[in-house]
């Protein structure tokens, strides 16, 4: 009786709790945000891109900044945190976020920079952890990464990236997961689950015929 | 149907390995799924944490969702805001509670699969598990494993005598009048049983033991794991490799005292053709998950809710792989039980007549 | 010579029990000096820690019981253990059945006295072989055990160590000292071990981010919200059980250890 009326207890606030969960819905991003940060991103010796996010809370991750500024990217999430693993294409793929390492000295990866007065300061803390303010610029550099090496973004300006403003402005929603996709793997998954649960009732009937 | 206990630690490590490798709740599953039935199939042992397992995975989930939720501040569904408190404070997100429940059932898994060990293999063999170089110690756990029911019994007739004169044991104070006559009971058990092994030809292996040349490489075994183990954190592949090398050079100190030692087994465990399907099935199953194959999907192994939830994928290849852990199940459907689930005592006497006859 | 090797083995075994464990906190300092990117170039992620530490730690438990066994073997020396163990074993299942607090365990109070007695590597035997026996007995054999038996062998090892004073009084109040501070650090340290098993591979190492006063932060809060009431009811348990057992079963284990001409180093 009391062990029944602890599973009900049980079961019930679990069902609260994934409701509530469930209840909340993504960030929705406003085209008025009061924030910017300009997010520079060199991609090769040639290729810069700039870009101005704009944000409405008071200060958000590196991460956020650069996931909002519209370019495409990529990362892992492993013991250190987040890692960017691949921004516009260059890089590496999520589940090996250092292939271009050899292990050592010899690595090449998206290094992150702050601007600090006028100069680009090398970050020492990740960008799921870091955060930025209004009017601050944020670099990443695709190259040799270790601090000694690295290669440092081209100076840019706050003004330059968004005062210019009108098209270069983002404030790009947040991409929906497109894989709704393979309902098959699902199937198959339920089928797996389903004939252990045959498993499970045949050992019990059996054990009861006896 | 049994299974060798060699057998059944092979299958059991492999379903660890993978539980901790495979970050992917609905891989996750299907490994506790697993472990829970052979538990249901084959266990012959009770074991305590069994009875408690729905709390205390429930405990581990909760746990583990509300840890990832205070300690973790990535992610688009945001439930609300804590001050900016240190630590704790910012964003709590859907995310984060759902990484928490991915890793709790990481943690689930895992205890799962060593329940299901613990279950299944009695104590005495797993005793019997343990590498011949070590037989000293083996010998020790066999005797200390013995005496556990004899301890029991002494430490329940103190009790009893001290009730009798009217104590109640009450608080810490009680611990010594209780554990003092045990321990001077015990080592004077000590002293006729070592008595006795003498008696009976147990030898020192003292001059067999100490050779130099062993002991120094044991000790460049052990510096070169070192080195290995901080490059792999480090630097990756290489470390890996002199970490192997250094477990390596262990493993052969072992095998060579190994040989050195003379064993007498009483009872020859069969080993049968299903044992080494069991194995094999084990195998196949641990290198077509890990193993860097382009087609089976390396990318569902792990699974990540940041920084927007989606499902999980749930690669068929790597389920088809999983499947074939399921062998010991198939085996526990297909034939019948030849005996019921038993004390141990009991159980162990039945197991090495089943020995000798199949011996013969 | 053959002290030499015992010791170095011994350091060895010390420094890398050290180092794995304090990695989780050391390591974002590391990322500091040089950079986190780079740093986490090369990590494995915490499932790979947890693997490679587990295995490191397994490994240099091996080293040192194959090295302890080869001084020891002798059946007087393997009965007492035996016995011993039994005992301590014993006492970890009926922890409930007598009233204490909390995470009061007597497990640690045998194996401490038993080292002070008899010696580091009989008390080094006595800590790991029973973490192993009653993880059997209980059915608790887990990828936990070999932490357990390492942490608990190294009890009996520092037990070892301490002094002999003369005075009663002196002794006891060393022991207790010794005890209490032991139950805290026993667990701190499987606390250590457990922290990537439980905050999972996202948060553990650097949940916020900064340098090593951050992640130790991070740490205490883990350590307080898990395990810090239990540690200190088990380290006031301990003084409890030396002040009220010391004395008298040093006196019993010592007579048994004359009488049987333990030749122990």
């Amino acid at each position: 009786m009391e062990k029944s009326r602890n599973i009900i207890i049980t079961v019930s606030s679990i069902c609260l709790i994934l409701v509530w969960l469930l209840s909340a819905s993504p960030r929705q991003l406003n085209a008025q945000d009061p924030n910017h940060v300009a997010v520079v991103v060199r991609l090769d010796e040639e290729e810069v891109v700039t870009q101005c996010v704009a944000f409405n809370e008071e200060q958000i991750s590196g991460y956020d900044a650069l996931r909002r500024s519209g370019l495409s990217v990529t990362a892992g999430f492993d013991a250190q945190g987040g890692t960017i693993c691949q921004i516009d294409g260059v890089g590496c793929p999520a589940d090996n976020c250092f292939c271009q390492c050899k292990g050592g000295q010899d690595c090449i990866y998206w290094s992150y920079w702050h601007q600090v007065g006028d100069s680009w300061e090398y970050a020492r803390v990740g960008a799921t952890t870091y955060k930025v303010s209004d009017k601050e610029v944020e670099g990443w550099s695709w190259g040799p990464g270790t601090i000694s090496q690295a290669i440092e973004p081209p100076a840019v300006t706050f003004e330059e990236v968004c005062d210019s403003l009108g098209s270069s402005e983002m404030g790009v929603p947040m991409e929906e997961s497109t894989s709704s996709g393979n309902w098959l793997q699902y199937v198959l998954f339920g089928g797996i689950l389903g004939l252990f649960a045959l498993a499970l009732v045949y050992s019990q009937i059996r054990s009861k015929s006896r | 149907m049994r299974f060798n206990s060699r057998a059944w630690m092979v299958w059991v490590l492999v379903v660890a390995f993978l539980a901790m490798f495979a970050r992917n709740p609905l891989y996750s599953i299907i490994l506790l799924a697993l472990s829970l039935l052979a538990i249901q199939y084959y266990a012959r042992i009770e074991s305590p944490v069994r009875s408690m397992f729905l709390q205390i995975s429930l405990g581990i989930l909760l746990f583990s969702a509300i840890y990832h939720a205070l300690f973790i501040h990535i992610g688009d569904h945001v439930l609300f805001e804590l001050p900016q408190w240190p630590l704790i404070g910012g964003i709590i997100t859907v995310e984060a509670i759902a990484d928490g429940f991915r890793n709790g059932l990481v943690l689930i898994a895992l205890i799962a699969t060593f329940m299901a060990l613990n279950t299944i293999v009695p104590s005495r063999e797993l005793v019997r598990l343990v590498p011949a170089a070590f037989q000293d110690l083996a010998v020790v756990v066999l005797i200390a494993i013995t005496y556990v029911p004899e301890t029991r019994r002494h430490l329940r007739r103190i009790r009893e005598a001290q009730a009798i004169r009217g104590h109640r044991p009450r608080g810490f104070r009680d611990w010594r009048p209780l554990i003092l006559p045990l321990l001077v009971g015990g080592l004077e058990r000590a002293m006729r049983l070592s008595e006795a092994m003498v008696a009976r030809g147990h030898v020192s292996e003292r001059a067999e033991n100490s050779r130099a040349p062993e002991r120094i490489l044991l000790i460049a075994g052990l510096f070169t794991a070192l080195i290995g183990w901080v490059m792999a954190i480090l630097w990756g592949v290489s470390g890996y490799i002199l970490l192997s090398l250094g477990g390596l050079v262990l493993v052969l100190i072992v095998v060579r005292k190994g040989r050195r030692v003379r064993r007498t087994s009483f009872v020859a465990v069969p080993w049968t053709a299903t044992d080494t399907i069991l194995v094999f099935t084990s195998l196949a199953a641990l290198i077509l998950v890990i193993a860097p194959w382009p087609v089976i999907g390396r990318l569902s192994l792990s699974y990540v809710p940041y920084p927007l939830l989606k499902m999980p994928e749930f690669h068929p290849l790597v389920g088809l792989a999983l499947i074939l852990l399921s062998f010991p199940i198939l085996m526990g459907m297909t034939t019948q039980r030849d005996h019921d689930r038993m004390t141990e005592p009991d159980q162990n006497a039945t197991s090495s007549r089943e020995g000798i006859r199949q011996a013969r | 010579m053959n002290r030499t090797l015992t010791a170095s083995l011994l350091v060895l075994s010390g420094a890398i029990g050290l180092i794995a464990l304090l990695y989780p906190l050391v390591a974002p300092a590391l990322d500091g000096i040089t950079s986190l990117q780079a740093f986490q170039a090369s990590q494995p992620g915490t499932s790979g820690y947890a693997l490679l530490t587990t295995t490191l730690i397994g490994i240099s438990l091996l080293a040192l019981l194959l090295e302890v066994q080869g001084q020891t073997a002798n059946a007087k020396i393997i009965a007492a253990l035996g016995v011993l163990v039994a005992i301590t074993s014993v006492l970890r299942l009926v922890e409930t059945a007598i009233p204490g607090i909390g995470g009061f365990s007597p497990v640690f109070v045998p194996i401490i006295l038993a080292g002070y007695v008899f010696g580091s590597r009989f008390g080094f035997l006595m800590g790991t072989l029973s973490m192993l026996t009653s993880a059997i007995i209980t059915a608790g054999v887990g990828p936990w055990l070999p932490y357990q038996m390492f942490v608990a062998g190294w009890v009996g090892v520092t037990a070892g160590l301490l002094p002999h004073p003369e005075n009663a009084r002196l002794k006891l109040a060393m022991l207790a000292v010794f005890a209490f501070a032991w139950g805290m650090l026993y667990g701190g340290i499987l606390n250590l071990y457990f922290w990537p098993f439980v905050a999972g591979e996202t948060s553990a190492m650097t949940a916020a981010g900064g340098g090593i006063g951050d992640t130790v932060a991070s740490y205490g809060a883990f350590y307080m919200a898990t395990s810090f009431v239990w540690d200190i009811f088990r380290s006031i348990g301990n003084i409890v059980l030396i002040i009220a057992l010391g004395i008298p079963a040093i006196r019993a284990m010592t007579r048994f250890r004359d009488r049987f001409h333990f030749e122990l180093a």
